[in-house]
């Protein structure tokens, strides 16, 4: 038998806990735009009566706890493809930015730089006499040497703001692990009395997936809630402590300063797989240090070749030809013309034979560009520069894919979390609705009751 | 599957972005018309594209040179024709001069001619085109022929350039082919050397001082050396015109080639604009789709029917 008091006591407590879910309705519309936020439910559960009286009426309703509507191998999917995604995003930038370097075939760069040169030989070999036809091919071979140095210091350039950018994600990294550890630390504190902190654990959770971005991470809950991120087989983050990442500076051959991430405390290297920081790494230490080979070897081939062809011809004045190219410049960022030469285009060695009006020199000059040589393993220099573009295509072309494909992919598995953790409008309505009728028939209970004990009263 | 606003948000934008970038592709594709203007949008072509716009160069370059050499064999050959008729003319004065009927003062009136015949056939030899010599090899820079003359002006012997006559000048036409556009003026104008049978300068010459001597004897012989030097022109004229065919030849095939190859080109680089405009068109209602449909979604919501 339940006494009025009972009654009364019963839709009391329909009214406080429908109150507190409808709190958290609210809080879940509020949050139904933020990103990494998952939906929380009250868990209500019936008031047995008393312990010692198991039998009698039940006395209502009880809150539970917080239900946060979360799956942590989504969480893990996400993180790993994260890592992936950073990567694909690192080196379709780069690529891009080294298809904007070499310019063409949209805008004029080093191809046309060196048909125009060839030209300019040919050209003097109809006249091979005519001052004008020396001054533009000095003219020609300079532009030729000056968008060679250029593409190779955008290259540099490239280069250095990768360093930069790897000591960047450094420091972030290390942002984001003293975060997880302060977070693991009020978690802690939070949940000791057996609560969900809810909303910290969000907070954490969404810093890891940037984290994940940046390098490959693994993520372990411990029993007390704290969580455990390691990063190249060692513990980044445990509980409240973390293991904090240095910088080493080193320089490479060149003298270019290099910048890698080590443990500052034990100053050993990272060994990652993935992320944004191992593909700026794996870029600024093996795909542009390639291209600029490339370019290296183009520039070597040419200045060898070239200087050769010269020296076997003669002059205006006669005499033998000196070097075309500097010779100490044999690379694509110190590639120029012999000073000697640059000064006096009387000196180019047009002619075969020592007569003014010779030219075969510069007509065997002119079809270098085209011929098939033994350094090159029978290629010809024109070949290594389209191969040059067409590997620069390729590789930014799969760059791109691959951003594309990582892009919609983790899309995807971010959606089933969020199908999963999301806010639905509507369907908070719903439940909003559920707990006013609720709220509304609790009152009524409470009238009623009170209906009765008025109707009792006035017995007396 | 559970639907919650974020992620529908979320789809939609990513709908409409990618939509919109589509849509703005197209848009660039039909502005520019260009198919290929970084590597990426298509690496193998990229390859194909440089090597074309190298050949196409060279092409332009090698029309440059057919047309440079075509000028020079041109100005030689149209000298020679000139020579030819000075040669004519040299020949029927000799035979007028081996007559015996003439009178001395006929004779050196003939002389006189024959004088200034001797002086354009030296100027025709010595000429120059834009400062070149046609006639001396590759010695361009030197006349090919000198004249020594008596003190009344009278040439008396004529020498070729002892740097020699004979230095080769190519010019390259074609990929594979070469032609020769310098004249060997001792070849052309004296069968070899001064002297030598068909030297036409000592034959006019001979004929002269002969003349002068009133000795038609000397006007005989000179008619018999005149018609070796004719012969041994008309082979340089027939070299001349052999190689004017050549590079006519040459010039032809290289046109051809350049409209194929830049027709290539085009078809490598350029948007098949007809396609473009297709594109652009469907871009532009999948565009417009998507902004309906979200519109219409996104604006949909439980509490517009609750009280």
């Amino acid at each position: 038998m339940s006494s009025l008091n009972g009654i009364l006591d019963t839709a009391r407590s329909a009214l406080l806990s429908h109150q507190l879910a409808l709190g958290i309705t609210g809080h879940n519309i509020a949050n139904v735009n933020t990103e990494g936020y998952s939906r929380q439910r009250l868990e209500l559960a019936a008031r047995p009566a008393t312990e010692e009286r198991p039998r009698e009426l039940g006395a209502g309703v009880t809150p539970l706890g917080l239900s946060r509507f979360r799956l942590q191998f989504l969480d893990t999917e996400v993180r790993r493809e994260g890592a992936r995604l950073g990567g694909a995003r690192i080196g379709d930038q780069v690529m891009s930015r080294l298809e904007s370097v070499m310019g063409e075939p949209g805008a004029p760069g080093l191809g046309e730089a060196l048909d125009r040169f060839w030209s300019a030989w040919s050209d003097l070999s109809n006249e091979p006499e005519d001052p004008g036809y020396r001054i533009v091919l000095v003219e020609a071979a300079e532009q030729l040497c000056r968008d060679f140095r250029s593409a190779a210091v955008r290259i540099g350039e490239v280069r250095r703001e990768l360093n930069e950018e790897v000591a960047e994600r450094v420091n972030d990294i290390n942002e984001y692990a003293e975060q997880i550890g302060r977070l693991n630390q009020r978690i802690f504190s939070a949940e000791v009395g057996g609560e969900v902190a809810a909303d910290l654990r969000d907070t954490r959770d969404r810093l890891l997936d940037r984290l994940s971005e940046l390098a490959d991470i693994s993520v372990h809950e411990a029993q007390n809630g704290t969580f455990k991120v390691y990063l190249s087989g060692k513990a980044l983050v445990e509980g409240p402590h973390v293991s904090r990442l240095s910088t080493l500076s080193t320089t490479d051959g060149n003298g270019n300063a290099l910048v890698n991430a080590v443990w500052e405390e034990s100053g050993r290297e990272l060994r990652i797989a993935n992320g944004e920081l191992k593909s700026l790494l794996d870029h600024r230490d093996t795909q542009l240090p390639d291209k600029l080979a490339a370019l290296d070897l183009e520039a070597a081939v040419l200045v060898e070749e070239l200087n050769a062809l010269h020296r076997e011809g003669y002059d205006l004045y006669g005499s033998l030809g000196i070097d075309f190219f500097d010779p100490a410049g044999a690379t694509a960022s110190e590639i120029r013309l012999s000073q000697a030469l640059a000064d006096d285009p009387d000196r180019i060695a047009a002619s075969a034979d020592g007569s003014v009006g010779n030219a075969d020199q510069a007509l065997a000059i002119a079809g270098l560009g085209a011929r098939a040589l033994d350094s090159l393993q029978g290629r010809s220099i024109e070949d290594l520069h389209g191969t040059l573009l067409a590997e620069i295509g390729a590789r930014a072309r799969s760059a791109k894919t691959e951003l594309e494909s990582q892009t919609t992919f983790v899309m995807e598995l971010k959606n089933r979390r969020e199908s999963y953790s999301g806010v639905n409008l509507d369907e908070e309505m719903t439940v909003m609705l559920m707990q006013e009728q609720a709220y509304q028939a609790a009152s009524r209970v409470i009238a009623m009751a009170d209906e009765m004990i008025a109707t009792l009263l006035e017995l007396v | 599957m559970r639907v919650s606003n974020m992620m529908n948000a979320a789809v939609h934008l990513r709908t409409l972005e990618n939509r919109s970038e589509a849509y703005a592709r197209a848009q660039r594709a039909l502005s520019t018309g260009i198919r290929v203007s970084r590597p990426s949008d298509d690496p193998s072509d990229t390859a194909r594209i440089m090597r074309l716009r190298s050949s196409i160069e060279r092409n332009l370059q090698f029309q440059r040179n057919v047309n440079s050499a075509r000028i020079r064999v041109a100005q030689v050959d149209a000298g020679l024709q000139r020579v030819e008729d000075i040669y004519a003319r040299g020949r029927a004065l000799a035979v007028q001069g081996a007559q015996d009927t003439l009178a001395e003062e006929e004779r050196h009136m003939l002389a006189t001619e024959l004088d200034q015949l001797l002086e354009m056939t030296i100027a025709e030899g010595n000429r120059r085109f834009l400062g070149r010599s046609l006639f001396s090899g590759s010695n361009v820079d030197q006349d090919p022929f000198i004249a020594l003359r008596n003190e009344e002006g009278r040439i008396t012997r004529v020498l070729s350039n002892p740097e020699g006559t004979s230095g080769e000048i190519m010019a390259r036409i074609s990929e594979e082919e070469e032609v020769l556009v310098s004249f060997d003026g001792a070849e052309v104008f004296m069968g070899g050397a001064p002297e030598a049978e068909a030297d036409i300068f000592s034959t006019l010459i001979r004929l002269r001082d002969g003349l002068l001597d009133n000795d038609s004897e000397a006007a005989e012989t000179a008619i018999e050396r005149i018609d070796q030097a004719q012969f041994n022109l008309g082979r340089g004229l027939a070299a001349a015109g052999s190689r004017m065919r050549r590079i006519m030849d040459v010039e032809d095939r290289l046109f051809v080639r350049e409209t194929w190859e830049t027709e290539r080109l085009s078809e490598l680089e350029d948007m098949d604009m007809a396609e473009a405009a297709m594109d652009f068109a469907l871009q532009e209602v999948g565009y417009q789709a998507a902004l309906f449909s979200i519109s219409r979604v996104m604006s949909r919501s439980l509490m517009e029917f609750l009280g």
